[in-house]
This record gives C-alpha cells, sequence and structure tokens, in this order.
C-alpha cells in the first residue's frame, strides 16, 4: 500500500473503536451497574465464543496438518490463519467493548505486493501465533469460565424463586443436598440464593476481568511488535523531520536569502549613485526596501508552517476558537485536553488536524456547518474528531493535504483515519499519544 | 506628542525611538518588558503606547496582557500593538473594551515611515488601525459568505479599508477618488451588509469588524 493507502489499512479498520465522550472519565469505566452488566453478558457470550474458538482450533488444527505434508498445504495455512483473524477480531470488539477501550491489532504488513510475501507476512508474524495461543486458551479456560458463570447464575436465580416452583419437582427430588418437601424448605433454598448472590456478583466480575486482561494482552501488540511498529514510525519521523529541514533549507536558500542579497546589491549600488545622481540612488533604495519586505514575508509563510503564534502561546483551545471564528461556515467546538498541556508536537499535529479539516470541508465538501471535538481519552492520547454535514468522497489517496497529516500524525506514533463515503458526511478522526 | 515605547530587542528599540524623533513626536520611555510597560504607562500617562507582542520573560503573548492591563489602569490609552505575526484573536481582545485608541500592525509596517506615523497618530486620536493582512485574513474566512459576495471589487476594497480603521479622507486618498465617492460606497456597503449608518468613524470601525468575525 501507498503512503495515502495507509489511511484504510487493515491495522487501523480492524480496531475496535471504543471511546470515552469527554464528560466521563473515571477509573471504573462504567458505572457499576452499567459494568455489572457488560460482565454477565461477556461471559454468557464468551460460552459462545469459546465453543466456536473450540472448532476453529480443532477443524483448523486438522485440516492444516492433513495438508501440511503438501506443497498446497501452505496455502490452507494461510487460510486457516485469516479465519484466526476473524474470529479474534471479533473478541477484540467484544473484550473492548466489555473493558471499555480499545483493543489494536497489530499485524505484520507484506513488504511487498503478491501472493508469496503475504503468505511469508502472516507466517512470520508473532501475532499470527498469538492469535492462536488466544484461541487455544479461549477454548479451554474461557469455555470453563462461561460454564462456570452460567452453572453458578442458573443456581441462584433458581434458588430465590425456588418458593415458586418447588412444587413442581418431583417429591424425593434433592436440591442440593436437602429433599424438598414443603415451602419452609424452599424458603430456605431462597436464603441460600440470597447468600450465594454477591458472590456470583463477584465471580462474575472476577473471571470477566481475568478473561478479558488475557485477549487484551494476547490480542493488543506485543512488546516486540511495540517496538517494531515504534521503530518503523520513528524512522518515518526521522524521515519527516529531515523532509522538513530539507524544505526550511530551500525556502530560506530561494527565499529570504536571495532577497537580502538582492537588497545588500540594491543599497551598494545607491551607495554608489547616491553622489552623482540622487534621484536614482532614491529609487535603488526604494527597491531595497520592497526587497526587505518581501523577505519578511517569506520568513513569516515559512514559520507559520511550524505552527501559529496563538497554540504556543495559548493552546490547543485558543488556538481552535481562533481558527473557528468568523468562518462563512459555523463551527462548533468543543475542546478538553485538561491538564497538562500536551507535548507542543501533539497540539500542532492536533492543530492542524483540524485547520486541515476545516479548509477542505470549506473548500471541497458543500458542508453547511462542522463539529470539532478535542479531548484526552483515558489512554493519555488527545483525539481529534472532525465531522461535518458535506457531501463527503474525500480521497486522502488523491494527494491532497492528508497525506501530509498522515506522516504528521503516524510520526508521533498515532493514527488518522478518514472516513468520507460518497453522499456524506465526511469524518477525520486522529488519536496522538501525549507520551 | 508623548510616546512609551516597550521592545525588547535593542536594535528595534532604538530604531523605532529614532524613527519616531525624526518625525517629532517625544518618546518618554523605552522599555524592555511587560512589567515595565504598565509602570511606565502609570507614571508617563502617555498620548500613545507602542507595544511589541512578545515581551520576557514568557515571549508569548506578555505585550497584550501588559497592554490590557495598562488600559484598565489607565483608562482609555491608546495602544498600538506590534507584532511578527497577525492572530486576530489577539486584536479582538484588544477592540473588546470598546474603548478605542487600539492599532494591531505587522512590525514590517515601520519600513513605510509616513504611513506608520500616520497610522500611530490615528491611534493616539482614539481611532483604529488594523493590520491589511489581519483584514485579509477576515476576507479570506468569509469567503462564499452571501452578502459578502455581492459587494463589488471596489467595494469590498472600500470595506477593508474601513476595518483597517481609515476614515473617508484617508480611504479617498487610498484609492486616488474624491470623498463624495467614497461616502457613495460606504452607504451602498453598510445597505448590502445591513449595517447601521454611522457618522462616528470608530463605532463604524467596531461594527464592520463585528459583522466580519462573524
Amino acid at each position: 500500500m501507498d503512503a495515502g493507502g495507509r489511511v484504510t489499512d487493515p491495522v487501523h479498520v480492524t480496531a475496535a473503536t471504543l471511546e470515552l465522550p469527554p464528560e466521563r472519565r473515571s477509573r471504573l469505566r462504567y458505572p457499576i451497574t452499567a459494568q455489572f452488566r457488560r460482565d454477565l453478558a461477556y461471559m454468557f457470550m464468551t460460552l459462545a465464543t469459546s465453543i466456536l474458538a473450540f472448532t476453529v482450533v480443532v477443524g483448523g488444527l486438522s485440516i492444516a496438518v492433513s495438508f501440511a505434508i503438501l506443497i498446497v498445504g501452505i496455502p490452507v495455512v494461510v487460510g486457516v490463519a485469516y479465519v484466526n483473524r476473524g474470529v479474534t477480531a471479533m473478541q477484540r470488539r467484544l473484550t473492548g467493548w466489555q473493558r471499555g477501550e480499545r483493543i489494536v491489532a497489530v499485524y505484520k504488513r507484506p513488504s511487498e505486493r503478491g501472493f508469496i510475501p503475504r503468505i511469508m507476512a502472516v507466517l512470520t508474524d508473532p501475532q499470527t501465533w498469538r492469535d492462536l495461543a488466544w484461541l487455544c486458551f479461549d477454548a479451554l479456560i474461557g469455555f470453563v469460565f462461561s460454564i462456570v458463570t452460567v452453572t453458578l447464575w442458573g443456581v441462584v436465580v433458581g434458588s430465590l424463586f425456588l418458593p415458586a416452583w418447588w412444587w413442581s419437582m418431583p417429591s424425593d427430588a434433592e436440591y442440593l443436598g436437602f429433599v424438598l418437601d414443603n415451602t419452609t424448605e424452599s424458603l430456605l433454598g431462597m436464603a441460600l440464593g440470597v447468600v450465594l448472590l454477591p458472590l456470583a456478583i463477584a465471580l462474575t466480575r472476577l473471571l470477566a476481568v481475568t478473561h478479558g486482561r488475557a485477549a487484551a494482552a494476547l490480542l493488543g501488540p506485543g512488546s516486540r511488535q511495540r517496538v517494531e511498529e515504534l521503530t518503523e514510525s520513528r524512522a518515518g519521523a526521522v524521515d519527516v523531520a529531515h523532509a522538513e529541514l530539507q524544505r526550511i533549507e530551500r525556502d530560506l536558500h530561494d527565499g529570504a536569502q536571495a532577497r537580502l542579497v538582492a537588497l545588500a546589491m540594491d543599497l551598494g549600488r545607491a551607495e554608489s549613485k547616491v553622489g552623482e545622481d540622487p534621484e536614482a540612488g532614491r529609487e535603488l533604495i526604494g527597491e531595497a526596501r520592497e526587497e526587505a519586505l518581501r523577505a519578511l514575508g517569506e520568513l513569516r509563510e515559512l514559520v507559520r508552517g511550524i505552527g501559529p503564534s496563538i497554540l504556543r502561546d495559548r493552546g490547543l483551545e485558543a488556538a481552535i476558537a481562533s481558527l473557528a471564528t468568523g468562518r462563512a461556515q459555523p463551527v462548533d467546538f468543543r475542546v478538553d485536553v485538561g491538564e497538562p498541556r500536551p507535548p507542543a508536537t501533539v497540539e500542532a499535529a492536533a492543530y492542524f488536524v483540524v485547520a486541515e479539516s476545516i479548509a477542505n470541508a470549506a473548500k471541497h465538501s458543500g458542508a453547511r456547518r462542522l463539529t470539532v471535538r478535542v479531548w484526552r481519552d483515558a489512554a493519555d492520547r488527545i483525539v481529534v474528531e472532525c465531522s461535518d454535514d458535506g457531501h463527503g468522497g474525500a480521497d486522502p489517496a488523491a494527494g491532497s493535504g492528508l497525506t501530509g497529516l498522515m506522516q504528521r500524525v503516524r510520526a508521533l506514533d498515532g493514527t488518522l483515519t478518514v472516513t468520507s463515503p460518497a453522499g456524506g458526511p465526511t469524518t477525520v478522526r486522529a488519536e496522538i499519544p501525549c507520551a | 506628542m508623548r510616546v512609551v515605547i516597550a521592545e525588547d530587542l535593542a536594535l528595534l528599540r532604538d530604531g523605532l525611538t529614532r524613527l519616531l524623533r525624526d518625525e517629532g513626536f517625544d518618546v518618554v520611555a523605552a522599555v524592555e518588558n511587560g512589567d515595565d510597560l504598565v509602570a511606565a504607562i502609570e507614571a508617563e500617562k502617555p498620548d500613545v503606547a507602542i507595544v511589541d507582542v512578545r515581551l520576557p520573560p514568557t515571549f508569548t503573548d506578555e505585550g497584550i496582557r501588559a497592554a490590557l492591563t495598562a488600559r484598565q489602569r489607565v483608562p482609555g490609552t491608546p495602544v498600538l500593538i506590534l507584532s511578527a505575526y497577525v492572530e486576530q484573536t489577539y486584536a479582538a481582545e484588544l477592540l473588546a473594551d470598546g474603548a478605542g485608541g487600539v492599532g494591531y500592525l505587522l512590525k514590517d509596517r515601520v519600513a513605510n515611515p509616513s504611513e506608520f506615523v500616520a497610522a500611530v497618530r490615528r491611534v493616539a486620536e482614539g481611532g483604529t488601525a488594523l493590520d491589511p493582512e489581519a483584514v485579509a485574513q477576515l476576507f479570506a474566512r468569509r469567503r462564499g459568505h452571501a452578502p459578502l459576495d455581492e459587494l463589488t471589487p471596489r467595494e469590498a476594497e472600500v470595506l477593508g479599508l474601513m476595518a483597517e480603521g481609515r476614515s473617508n479622507a484617508g480611504i479617498a486618498r487610498e484609492l486616488v477618488v474624491t470623498e463624495g465617492a467614497v461616502e457613495k460606497h460606504i452607504s451602498s456597503i453598510l445597505g448590502k451588509l445591513g449595517l447601521p449608518k454611522s457618522d462616528d468613524d470608530h463605532r463604524r470601525v467596531l461594527a464592520v469588524l463585528a459583522y466580519l468575525r462573524g
């Protein structure tokens, strides 16, 4: 994929997006009751996913092993790996929902186009094997966890309502060790349910947290992948910094520096003229002044590319407010990044994402209004979201300013996603880590 | 006319002092930071203060903040801000108290002494001097906005000069037309934009800027 096409690369598409709105940010991601409902639903769904995992592991392995002796076995193994990716993508979404965070999948990108590089990328990707490890874990431990949860809740609910149904049991039936034959005993059963209820709640939380943590650990980026990704984006950062330096050097050389040379020349000529032909001397001095002003203008343009003064002076909120005022299309913005101030590079990247989005919306999209939201999420990332009500169809690969933004954001280890279906609306979303 | 200058770079501070003295101004104080500026304005009660935005110790918007403080302590002190960049938020903050006597110019403008001095005098007399680049920025943002697009090119030019704070006579001189012609343009512009007519130059500028800022 080319640099522009990375906007839609699978790393970002498979990631479950689950973000908290800025106003809800606490240690427990959700209110206790909401978290409990999530945990419970999660453990019940785990029953289904663990059975699916079991099927995929057993089915996939047997197919893979039986084909592996043949050459055609390799594509089959790769095919199985892709099925695993589908299943784990679903698990990332599910666990992301339960944990209130985003679990990002990092798969190796093929080094070049073609079938063989693709196969090699899959086979040498540690995440392929971590996916497999996860499926085994879920098939065994996940299954046990969910069975325990389902059984325990069956007992608790059954006991709590025992007075309502004990009569339907055969007369000599035992219930949890005692024979049920009158209402008093059924009330005892109900009391047992009441005692078991807190245990069930606590156990559900414990199992959901353990299962979720394991999923996040195996399905999220591992430490080695993290290093690889970092090296890659560091390299990108160095490229970007180098390209920036070259641009500044070229701009200075062709612009201000050339103007100052011309200025010195004009002044020199004026100096020699001023005795014999004062009028010509004055004209040259006037030209020199114009030259100096143009040099100033060019220097100003150059520095503006680094970031506007109000951003350095007062931070993101003031700078975005300044961007938003006086637009022909009203911009509804809310900026809340809290304390401490994000690093200057992060602020600048966030600022340029907003500036570019506003400019694009005004130029191309036919939008009537824009919404800008900037906040800091629980993982200490600055999230920028700009959407408009225009007709969409923005193509990041078409050499717009979006490609430059992409590099800027990636260099800071962040992600930029542009969704712009034909017919609209367009949403640009950037997530930039502060550390 | 008594002037206080606040500029941290000695080269520019001395240059400005010399330029203004040549033009017959009385530079009563030339300071290099915000606190000294406030003190100098309180002590000298100058006719106008010329202030660089970026001053020690923070080198951010110190100049603006010092100017706003000084205008609270000595109400009505005219202030002309000089800056290497135009940031319309800062201009808006200075204009916000509605007291007039506000200027916001790029430093480059000192290269044209006669226009620069005219701007200093305008501000000292309670008028406005907004940099053409700031005005151009405001215009650029409103591109595609209905009533503004209905102005003729000449009217847009006149509106720009109005926003800079020029008087009718000043606009006429700049465009090399008669004052009568300028007045005609202005009443047509105010009509199209739905702004009230006003004989008070300063109030007119505020209305135009408020309109452009949306």
